[in-house]
């Protein structure tokens, strides 16, 4: 009776994570579907200013796209007669992140600014940046990322002193020196 | 003899149930005075019913009716603010307003580009000039507003909902209903939507439950894609 009783516990806690993977993968690809060149925008409010050819998002934004995943307090989308400019997102901090397809890992960054430039693919982060991709952390006054090649360059601002700081995850040789990792 | 008895009778004091009849006849024209108000009140009260039946019923009934109407309203200023066309139009002068049928309103933004607004049906109400109450009209039925863009400019904006409040001397349009934007740029679904036909500002308002949500189009898009 015990036995019967204790293995309905185990089926409950697999069923129960089941469903919280279903309807996660669910809101995940309700916010992946998006055609090629498409990037879905979601916010409590928005204001669209036809003067200005802007429109900004506030409260809560998610913007998405191609696995890809900026989160902030607001978002800015600059659009010009024919093409989107540029997206500007703030936040305390702004949140980016990205699946990586071939090494199944993550990349990472937070920013009080995040700026897409969607027409070179390029992802600027300025204000207490920080990116981390495959175990590195990568900080810096500004971090410029290369979403297309993966690729990143940091500098320190122009109007503060902060330099790059990285650290570095380094391989293990073998396997009995894990001690020796930093 | 009987005569004479029957005056007797009358010059003598009255037997005593005599007296009795005579307080119950007295105390029923005296209720019969307190009430006379109330009875005429009853009968007043279907009169005036049936009145205002007939008011109200006159009241449903246009005044005057009329079909492939237009009309255009003027600022105090001489411009002109709006103007409206209907396939039918039914004006209830008691009620001032005047209901529409298939109605299409051009409103003009500062740059004198113009808002075309089109719907199944509407309700235009006159405003009040004294109390600066705005003309209200309310659409119903495919809502549909656009401006084109200038002429170098790609497309223009639409917008799509089932129920709209125009203020056209204000130059604003309202709803609280689901809405669709479209823009060459984007697509935005709402619930709410606040609109300056001034300017051209649309402000998404923020619904207990729903958010504003965009598709934007990074590349080149059409709409028929």
């Amino acid at each position: 009776m015990n036995t019967h009783h204790q293995n309905h516990k185990p089926r409950g806690l697999v069923l129960t994570l089941v469903v919280a993977v279903a309807l996660t993968s669910i809101g995940w690809a309700e916010l992946t579907t998006d055609a090629a060149g498409e990037l879905t925008i979601e916010g409590d409010n928005a204001v669209f200013m036809q003067e200005a050819n802007r429109i900004e998002y506030s409260g809560n934004v998610v913007a998405v796209m191609d696995g890809m995943r900026i989160t902030g307090d607001k978002v800015a989308v600059q659009m010009t007669d024919d093409r989107i400019q540029q997206i500007v997102t703030t936040g305390e901090p702004a949140n980016f992140y990205q699946a990586t397809a071939e090494s199944g890992e993550a990349t990472t960054a937070s920013a009080t600014t995040i700026v897409f430039l969607p027409q070179t693919s390029i992802l600027e982060l300025t204000g207490a940046a920080a990116l981390r991709q495959a175990g590195n952390t990568v900080s810096s006054a500004v971090i410029r990322y290369d979403l297309a090649l993966g690729k990143l360059v940091a500098s320190g601002g122009e109007t503060t002193s902060e330099r790059v700081r990285m650290q570095l995850t380094l391989p293990s040789q073998s396997p009995n020196n894990e001690e020796a990792q930093p | 003899m009987s005569d004479l008895n029957a005056s007797t009778k009358a010059a003598l004091p009255l037997p005593l149930h005599g007296r009795r009849g005579l307080v119950f006849a007295g105390s029923l024209a005296a209720l019969i005075f307190l009430f006379i108000p109330w009875f005429q009140n009853q009968q007043d009260t279907p009169t005036l019913a049936l009145d205002n039946e007939r008011e109200e019923a006159l009241a449903l009934q246009p005044s005057s009716t009329a079909s492939g109407v237009t009309w255009q309203v003027f600022s105090q200023t001489g411009q002109l603010s709006y103007e409206i066309s209907a396939s039918k139009l039914q004006q209830f002068s008691n009620e001032q307003f005047a209901t529409i049928v298939g109605p299409s309103i051009q409103v003009q933004d500062k740059e004198l580009r113009p808002w075309q607004i089109s719907a199944g049906q509407g309700k235009v109400s006159q405003g009040n000039q004294l109390s600066d109450q705005d003309d209200q009209i309310e659409l119903f039925e495919r809502v549909r507003i656009t401006q084109a863009q200038s002429q170098n400019a790609l497309g223009g904006i639409s917008i799509e909902t089932s129920k709209l409040s125009i203020y056209p001397n204000d130059k604003r349009a309202y709803t609280e209903e689901s809405v669709i934007v479209k823009h060459p740029r984007f697509i935005t679904r709402s619930n709410g939507l606040d609109l300056d036909l001034q300017t051209g500002t649309l402000r998404f308002i923020q619904g207990d439950i729903t958010r504003v949500v965009s598709k934007l189009f990074l590349h080149e898009h059409s709409e028929d894609s």
